[in-house]
């Protein structure tokens, strides 16, 4: 009983019970709908959680489904995109971002395009690119790279802005380097800014990966295959690239975190 | 290598809207806020090697005279000698009251002391042993590689002190260091800053908000008059050296503190 209660304490147990729970909450919903004579939703479009299964072990161990690549390949081919797109966007927006935050020159020259490109959509500026990168992964790349740096920038430009005046002045007075300054205080300081712009960006540039190949993009990809098993109505083949791309940003998330808590080990502390 | 430090009737005014670089400043003539007076005629000569206490209402420039002193701004009028010549060469070590926003909580604690060395340029090779031997001073040697986040307030407190020792400054400017800790702490860390002072000989001002600390400390306290600031009185504080907590209660002590107090309710009218 004491045990219970102890495991009813700890976070795991909710961090299990809750993803448990949807399931069984989808299969009961998903039987009931599927079994009764006048179904709510169409029965065709509502898959059971065995059904999804039964759809992913089969995607997996058949080679030939009839689509043009694997499973495992779309989950290749999307996550290329993602980390290529996402690792160039932070290698350019971390650099803005500092420029922007440290030098006000910098920030009132760049402002206007920065605040102009964020109210511009991904989707808007997306049939530009496959004009300029052809069709296939330069141009969502691209647009994956676009949606995520200024995200970055945004986020970096506050860490930078967040660095404690005290801790300026204090290393003014013993006359530390500009370059020192930079490396010794205005970058550590901003790290956790910088990384949280870093999260929200590859979550959202998830969401751009999967958008961009669904259309003109690619004859490959998660997103691709969510489109094609749509339009031949192989519904459980649909949720089974639904669900993986929940997983992998789930997975990129936590990874994410993880990388956060071990080198900003001192924040909130 | 004590150094003298002579304040020639220093004048310094704030104008309100300095530095609001706006575009109308360009086109229109901004009306000027109204202009603040921090000091007023302050004189002052400081012994070298010796330990001076400030002591004054609130207003009277106490803050803005370390800012002079430590070249953060430029007396209106008047100069600031140090060994007769210009201030803005001499090596000045600040210790401010609030550790966890002057400090680098990112580093460790010997890592705080280091960036004193860096900030001089001590060859690295030399750092570990130069810090190790500032953080035993102010008896820290056992918090060395903790991270300084994990101090406690005293201890963030002694380590920021042995930075400031560690960059060898000809003028030690010490802002209220005390004033955020409880009493039985500041009593050690009181004890542990003289122990260093003794040693090093460097030329100490301390900003104080309490008269028995300042009385404590000092071979002189100066009293600074209500705003503008300027001097009250610079009142000699003949006890004998080492210090120790019992002189608290010394008739002695008593006729020195009672004196400052006299002075200080003068210079508040």
């Amino acid at each position: 009983m004491n045990k219970l209660r102890a495991l009813l304490r700890t976070r795991s147990f909710y961090a299990v019970a809750g993803p448990t729970a949807f399931v069984i909450l989808w299969w009961v919903l998903s039987y009931w709908n599927n079994s009764a004579a006048d179904p709510l939703v169409p029965k065709l479009f509502i898959s059971t959680p065995d059904q999804v299964w039964n759809s992913f072990w089969e995607q997996v161990t058949t080679t030939d489904t009839g689509a043009t690549s694997s499973l495992f390949e779309a989950v290749v081919d999307t996550l290329r995109r993602l980390v290529a797109g996402f690792a160039i966007a932070a290698v350019i927006g971390v650099p803005i971002g500092l420029a922007m935050g440290y030098f006000t020159r910098v920030y009132y020259s760049l402002e206007f395009f920065v605040d102009f490109l964020r109210s511009i959509p991904a989707a808007a500026i997306f049939p530009l690119f496959i004009l300029i990168f052809g069709i296939g992964d330069p141009s969502i790349i691209s647009v994956v790279t676009y949606a995520c740096v200024l995200i970055i920038v945004v986020n970096t430009i506050y860490g930078v802005r967040s660095v404690k005046e005290l801790r300026l002045m204090s290393a003014k007075i013993m006359r530390l380097g500009r370059l020192d300054m930079f490396r010794k205080i205005i970058l550590p300081e901003s790290l956790p800014y910088i990384f949280a712009g870093l999260r929200i960006a590859i979550s959202y540039g998830m969401v751009i990966v999967i958008f961009s190949e669904m259309f003109i993009g690619t004859d490959s990809g998660l997103g691709r295959r969510i489109i094609d098993a749509q339009t031949v109505y192989r519904i459980s083949d649909m949720y089974v690239s639904i669900v993986l791309t929940g997983l992998i940003g789930y997975l990129l998330n936590k990874l994410a975190l993880l990388a956060e808590r071990r080198i900003i080990h001192w924040e909130g502390k | 290598m004590s150094v003298r430090l002579d304040i020639n009737d220093i004048k310094k005014v704030y104008e309100q809207n300095e530095g609001a670089r706006s575009w109308q400043s360009l086109i229109k003539k901004q009306k000027p806020g109204k202009p603040f007076t921090a000091l007023n005629g302050l004189s002052v000569s400081v012994k070298a090697g010796s330990f001076t206490t400030i002591f004054g209402p609130n207003g009277s420039g106490k803050s803005t005279l370390f800012r002079l002193i430590a070249g953060l701004d430029e007396p209106t009028k008047g100069s600031i000698e140090i060994d007769g010549q210009s201030a803005a060469t001499a090596r000045i070590g600040f210790v401010f009251q609030n550790y966890r926003d002057s400090m680098l909580t990112w580093r460790t604690a010997i890592g705080n002391v280091r960036l004193a060395l860096e900030a001089r340029k001590v060859p690295p090779a030399d750092h570990e042993k130069i810090a190790m031997n500032y953080l035993k001073k102010v008896g820290m040697g056992h918090v060395a590689n903790k991270p300084f986040y994990s101090l406690s307030g005293g201890q963030a407190q002694l380590v920021s002190i042995a930075r400031a020792f560690a960059y060898e400054p000809d003028i030690l400017l010490m802002d209220e260091p005390f004033s955020a800790l409880d009493f039985q702490t500041s009593l050690q860390m009181m004890q542990a800053l003289l122990k260093l002072w003794e040693e090093t000989g460097i030329t100490t001002l301390f900003i104080s908000h309490d008269i028995d600390e300042a009385v404590y400390l000092a071979d002189q306290v100066m009293v600074l008059t209500k705003n503008p600031g300027k001097l009250q009185k610079m009142v000699d504080v003949k006890l004998p050296r080492p210090r120790s907590i019992s002189m608290l209660t010394d008739p002695a002590f008593f006729k020195i503190r009672s004196r400052v107090l006299k002075e200080f309710e003068k210079g508040s009218k």
